[in-house]
């Protein structure tokens, strides 16, 4: 599963840096200009970025636990290994995203133990169960879909870092995408088992999908921190429209149904209806939907989602079984010679 | 009929032997992705299971060719019986990274061995191990690296390493079990297996001796019987149903 | 190992005592002979060896590619991030140690390969390599001394797998994409939706 930037970014922070400088930087981001390591920034964007970098590595290193579970039940070897390979790519942007926030001031240690003490968080949507084969189709056709529309935006931003390991990590989404396609369309086109599976998942997953980009932004968000520094560039609601232009009529081509569901505290739906409101506005090209259940995505937020407690578990258990190889090389130097 | 004549046939047989490591080895491994010890060395692990998922899927591509059958079909869909890996392969490692480790290394410097031999074979197999070789090479001096690094690294990584090198020892030497096909005799290729065993145990025990580890290496009795003529432990039983846990929902489905 | 990941584990114990993080890794990588290294990403490895396996298992295998370079982090002295192209400067000479240069085009962008210059020290380094790579087009310029550069390859062994990688990659799904859509969209509907996942999102 793909990472994302936060969708819920602090936007209401006071500002206590040299208005001269402050008037510089913030000119220079108006003008496109990308801000490097040695530039001056406020210390409260070094903070914000340490923030939305470190929150966007823990979201690939989680991510890499829910299609994890289904590595070792790939029914096929070309799944097998694409599956291997996509969380194997959740990890490396992990490790990448880890040396950005590194470089702006914090361990990738302290990072880690914060994560698997729940100091921090990591995205919303890893919150939720993948009971099936078809979940993976799902989350990697739905989830990477929405991933890769938010983050090319975020290669839109301003931090030069981050902007280059967002380019870097762009082009392997695309794979993960792809096979994602790939599998809806072949279960899709398969049995009726196979048909009522991947419904099924759908049902799951797009509610899901649509919180992915987090909630309506403040009226003057544009005029506030996140977007003012380009953080993020795009509202979440423009973000949610787009996903829903692209992925709605895609689905209905494929023979799934768009449903509004409820849902068991498990993350299991318990009943569903058609979304009456699916329809193309000719006037605007926008596809209308019905907005997911906000109440939800708050309280899996807070911590009481489905499987919170148990992605945070087993992270913690992988950093504590691993513990002693970590001290074994900790220090250790072994010398090779330099290449000629 | 098509299975059943490359089951019988002897080169398939060794070829399915080292193919049927690599597949349960990588699938096992596969399992890690996301949770091993380090980020890097996660990654690492992970290349190097895709590494061995896709070494034995050359060798199911070409035995698919010679018997007009599906690589999916011959990775997945064989009786029990007709799987020929050795058992050390699925040993659990009950989220241990030495088990794991250590298992790797013991499967990966006997399996560079195999693809040495394969690749002296006229033809097309011969030439697909050849390149296969060069990057099972690679996987031998990753592994001896990290015997190495964490038999020195501390007391603590070095009992664990010497706990994990005890407990898959007695295991190893079935790697070394002739798979039938009416190998069992069979001198020539499986091939001069004493020869082999004692070129596998010098390369292990010089790793051992640098990584400050201790390990004595028995070649079984040709007659012992394991994995490789399909009486496989439990754990072999398990991983198997595991993996083939999803196909079996649908068995004449695409996925 | 599955069956660990379904379980759910209780901690009430401390969390291990902390490591130090490890030396932090630069990576280049050459997609072709010829080309030059360019930027591919960083890693942790406590020492030189496993800073080039680990280089090799991950980003030698991102995409096809023929060479990789990494160096430590703190080998390597970045100059100013310009705002305009950097202005050829008037310092020459062939004294000193060889360093290797990167350029570096946009700011946001990946640093490369662009030759060697020799200097006693990392500032003098820089001035001779902006008066000999500034071409009006570039904005930063990064110096590392050669020697402190580590090369995955230089044994000349394979880095790409001669093994299908198609997998990991999004062309090896395009064709069997393309064939399976044939069945729920015509051919005009699906390749202004390829189209759009082209321009818009990949």
């Amino acid at each position: 599963m793909s990472g994302a930037a936060n969708p819920v970014m602090p936007s209401d922070i006071t500002i206590n840096a040299d208005p001269e400088k402050l008037a510089e930087f913030e000119s220079r981001i108006a003008d496109g200009v990308l801000i490097e390591p040695g530039d001056w920034m406020p210390d409260e964007y070094r903070a914000m970025m340490l923030r939305m970098a470190e929150h966007h590595a823990n979201s690939e290193i989680i991510g890499a636990l829910p299609e994890g579970e289904w590595i070792t039940r790939a029914p096929s070897m070309l799944r097998k290994l694409a599956l291997t390979a996509k969380v194997q790519d959740e990890v490396g942007h992990g490790q990448m995203l880890y040396r950005v926030s590194q470089e702006l001031g914090k361990s990738r240690d302290d990072m880690l133990r914060d994560l698997v003490t729940g100091k921090t968080k990591y995205h919303n949507c890893f919150n939720y169960p993948c009971p099936t084969w078809a979940d993976i189709a799902m989350v990697q056709w739905l989830i990477d879909g929405a991933a890769i529309m938010n983050q090319k935006t975020l290669a839109d931003g301003a931090y030069g870092p981050y902007v280059r390991t967002m380019n870097r990590i762009n082009m392997e989404e695309a794979f993960h995408f792809k096979s994602g396609e790939d599998m809806v369309l072949t279960l899709m086109s398969g049995t009726k088992g196979q048909k009522t599976m991947t419904q099924q998942a759908f049902d799951r997953w797009w509610p899901i999908s649509l919180m992915f980009f987090g909630p309506e932004d403040k009226p003057n968000a544009e005029e506030l921190p996140p977007m003012k520094w380009r953080m993020k560039v795009e509202r979440n609601d423009s973000l949610r429209q787009r996903f829903v232009n692209r992925f709605a009529p895609a689905a209905i081509d494929l023979g799934l149904k768009i449903n509004i569901v409820t849902k068991d505290e498990k993350g299991f739906v318990t009943s569903t209806k058609p979304d009456e409101a699916i329809k193309l506005d000719d006037s605007t090209g926008n596809w209308s939907f019905t907005e997911p259940d906000w109440d939800e995505f708050w309280r899996v937020i807070r911590g009481n989602g489905p499987c919170n407690a148990h992605r945070v578990a087993l992270r913690r258990l992988s950093y504590e079984q691993g513990a002693w190889v970590r001290r074994a090389i900790a220090n250790e130097e072994v010398a090779v010679p330099p290449a000629a | 009929m098509t299975m059943q004549t490359m089951l019988t046939d002897p080169l398939a047989a060794m070829l399915l032997a080292a193919a049927d490591d690599l597949l349960m080895l990588g699938h096992v491994q596969s399992d890690w992705t996301g949770l091993a010890p380090i980020l890097e060395e996660d990654i690492a692990a992970s290349a190097m299971a895709q590494d061995d998922l896709s070494h034995a899927l050359v060798i199911y591509e070409f035995l698919g060719g010679e018997h007009d059958l599906d690589p999916d079909t011959i990775a997945f869909d064989r009786n029990l019986e007709d799987y020929r890996c050795c058992d050390l392969v699925t040993v659990p490692d009950d989220f241990d990274w030495s088990i794991s480790l250590c298992k790797r290394w013991l499967v990966a410097s006997y399996s560079k061995l195999g693809f040495d031999r394969f690749a002296t074979i006229e033809g097309d197999i011969g030439q697909r191990c050849a390149r296969l070789r060069d990057e099972a090479a690679i996987h031998v001096a990753h592994l001896n690296n990290w015997i190495i690094r964490l038999g020195t690294g501390s007391q603590e990584s070095n009992d664990r390493l010497q706990q994990a090198i005890n407990k898959l020892i007695p295991e190893a030497g079935m790697l070394f079990e002739p798979p039938d096909a009416g190998l069992e005799q069979d001198e020539s290729f499986c091939c001069g297996r004493q020869e082999i065993f004692e070129e596998w145990v010098d390369q292990n025990i010089a790793t051992l001796s640098q990584a400050n580890l201790q390990g004595t290496f028995t070649l079984p009795d040709r007659e012992a019987v394991g994995g490789r003529r399909g009486i496989h432990a439990d754990h072999f039983v398990e991983q198997f149903e595991e993996m083939t846990e999803v196909r079996r929902t649908e068995p004449s489905a695409a996925w | 190992m599955s069956k660990i990941r379904e379980t759910f584990i209780n901690f009430d114990a401390d969390l291990p005592s902390p490591t130090p993080d490890h030396r932090q890794w630069v990576v280049y990588t050459c997609k072709r002979a010829g080309a030059p290294y360019k930027w591919a990403g960083y890693l942790e490895a406590p020492d030189t060896e496993l800073a080039l396996q680990y280089a090799r298992e991950h980003y030698g295998l991102d995409e096809a590619c023929i060479g990789i370079i990494c160096h430590d982090h703190t080998d390597g002295t970045d100059g100013p991030y310009g705002l305009e192209p950097l202005l050829p400067g008037e310092a020459h000479g062939d004294d000193g140690d060889c360093w290797t240069v990167f350029t570096l085009v946009h700011r946001g962008g990946n640093h490369q390969t662009a030759g060697n210059v020799k200097a006693p020290d990392a500032d003098t380094a820089l001035q001779r390599a902006t008066s000999a790579f500034a071409d009006g087009k570039i904005r930063s310029i990064r110096v590392v001394k050669s020697d402190r550069i580590y090369m995955t390859n230089d044994d000349e062994s394979p880095i790409w797998p001669t093994h299908d990688m198609t997998y990991k990659l999004a062309k090896g799904y395009s064709k069997n994409v393309r064939a399976k859509w044939a069945r729920f969209r015509d051919e005009r509907t699906y390749e202004q939706y390829r189209k759009e996942d082209i321009s818009k999102h990949f």
